[in-house]
């Protein structure tokens, strides 16, 4: 059966992100309401991201590497997305990237105080993506410097749960259809199954947010409309903990959120038991 | 009475003994009115940390009678304390510090067992949170399944027994119980949930010889190579017959 290899220190996988890094990404995104930048949005969404990330791998003595990241970004160039200490690096081992943000916030999360109220605590909140916004969309590019690095970490990883691919954009590549490179990617495949393409529209469109659609048909614009088709199914395990998180999906569920984030994707992977009273 | 306790137990392939986060413990206790046995497990959850330090205190907790489940936000105060005193409070890094606010998480079952005048028979009560879970064996037949009774209820997100008191909010609702009588003979499997679902699909599938090479289990090494042989073998629809997780037998021969 597909995606059921277990993922381990002796048999990692591969997180990989693509990060729109260009001018467009300056604008406003979501509702006229809002004044919060895509770029901004976008190095928090990511942030968040490889904050769950981090965690879900950490135990009492550190970090463990069951992943390793890759953080491409694109606009002016195409190339590595990592501030700080890991700023020009291809791939890190999540252990790595743990103990190594560009630095780490106090941010206050609002927490139960076990007596059914909720209180302010701050909690450490670290950073190793910056936003940025310059110039074009090159996303075919980066699709394609992606695959490369891709296609050569699974010749090292044979058996490995496939990698997962989260592109995060604004919706329109100006350097061609991405459609094609896309499909070159989800047909990049281990002994597990093939590589998953999942996409974070953050969109200056007013919609609602829209989370892991199984139809094109209710989004609201065309480059949404070509990233979900980009986006690969969401898999069996990922669906039913969907729906556990109170995530309608249904059969023919992709990848693809518009004006969301992906965060509750890290909870959908399964290293271990998780507790369903953890929030 | 005077129960005969085993304890088998193997951790997840790919790590190290150290890194098994089960826990087990047992009490016999004697007074002029009664005479019980006590025993739990508790399996930690991989994904938080220090849990297996978490689990060893609920089950030492139990069996001491200490953390009464039936009780548990109030019970379990002198145990999270004293949690939080074995982890100290050193410098930790942000993902530590993140970690240990979440807390960490484990099941509990435990039995409580009794006999009756005779020391021939008796009562037994067992109580659980999670997917832990104990068989009744009389004669080489199942007698009963708790908590979880069928493979398809276990799952990889049950209710878990927090050092953070405020995930324990709606714990009490997530306790079951149950009780039953004993008689010489009789026997008690305890098992962490990746051999109680391999225990109670085996049973699902008419495979009773499963009872027995539990029952004759002599050595460590003879439980580590069935549990070996397990995780490799796959069933009809291609899936690992034994997940790959900590593993804990208690088996309890009256």
């Amino acid at each position: 059966m597909p995606y059921t290899a277990e993922i381990s220190r002796s048999n990692p996988s591969l997180f990989f992100f693509l990060l729109d890094q260009s001018g467009s990404m300056d604008e406003p995104i979501g509702s006229g309401e809002s004044t919060k930048k895509k770029a901004d949005e976008l190095a928090n969404a990511m942030n968040r991201l490889l904050f769950e990330l981090t965690l879900k791998c950490a135990k009492d003595e550190g970090v463990r590497d069951y992943y390793e990241i890759g953080i491409l970004g694109y606009g002016a160039q195409v190339g590595s997305a990592f501030a700080g200490s890991l700023a020009g690096r291809e791939l890190v081992p999540i252990s790595e990237l743990g103990n190594m943000p560009a630095r780490v916030e106090d941010r206050t999360k609002k927490v139960s105080d076990g007596a059914g109220g909720l209180v302010d605590e701050t909690i450490k909140f670290p950073i190793w993506i910056d936003p940025v916004c310059n110039n074009g969309t090159p996303m075919c590019k980066a699709l394609n410097k992606a695959k490369s690095i891709l296609s050569s970490w699974i010749s090292q990883h044979p058996n490995c749960f496939p990698p997962i691919v989260i592109n995060i954009t604004d919706g329109e590549s100006s350097d061609g259809d991405p459609t094609e490179v896309a499909r070159s990617i989800t047909n990049l495949s281990s002994s597990d199954g093939n590589v998953l393409l999942f996409n974070i529209h953050l969109s200056s469109d007013r919609s609602p947010k829209i989370e892991f659609p199984s139809s094109e048909s209710t989004l609201p614009n065309e480059p949404a409309k070509l990233l979900f088709r980009t986006s690969s199914l969401l898999t069996d395990f990922m669906k039913s903990e969907a729906q556990k998180e109170g995530i309608p999906v249904f059969d023919g569920a992709r990848g693809f959120v518009f004006n969301a984030d992906l965060v509750a994707l890290i909870k959908f992977l399964e290293i271990g038991t998780r507790p369903s009273n953890l929030r | 009475m005077w129960p005969t306790a085993h304890v088998f137990w193997d951790s997840k392939a790919g790590n190290t003994s150290d890194e098994y986060e089960d826990a087990y413990w047992a009490e016999h206790l004697k007074d002029d009115e009664k005479e019980l046995f006590i025993c739990a497990i508790a399996d930690g959850a991989t994904s938080t940390s220090y849990s297996k330090l978490w689990a060893q205190l609920l089950v030492q907790a139990y069996c001491n009678r200490t953390f009464d489940p039936h009780q548990a936000q109030n019970s379990l105060t002198p145990v999270q304390q004293e949690w939080r005193n074995q982890i100290g409070s050193k410098p930790l890094p942000w993902f530590a510090q993140e970690k240990l606010r979440q807390g960490a998480f484990a099941t509990i079952l435990g039995i409580t067992l009794q006999s009756d005048d005779s020391h021939e028979a008796g009562c037994w009560q067992a109580v659980a949170i999670g997917d832990s879970c104990l068989v009744q064996i009389r004669q080489g037949q199942l007698l009963c399944s708790f908590p979880l009774a069928q493979s398809f209820q276990f799952d990889s997100s049950p209710v878990l027994l927090s050092s953070n008191p405020s995930s324990n909010q709606q714990i009490q609702e997530s306790l079951c119980t149950v009780e039953g009588t004993w008689q010489t003979g009789d026997s008690f499997l305890l098992m962490t949930d990746a051999l109680a679902c391999w225990f109670i699909s085996s049973m699902e599938q008419q495979h009773t010889d499963h009872i027995l090479q539990l029952q004759a289990l002599t050595s460590q090494e003879q439980f580590g190579q069935l549990i070996s042989t397990e995780r490799s073998a796959v069933d009809i629809k291609q899936v690992k017959r034994l997940k790959n997780d900590d593993v804990t037998l208690v088996r309890i021969l009256l």
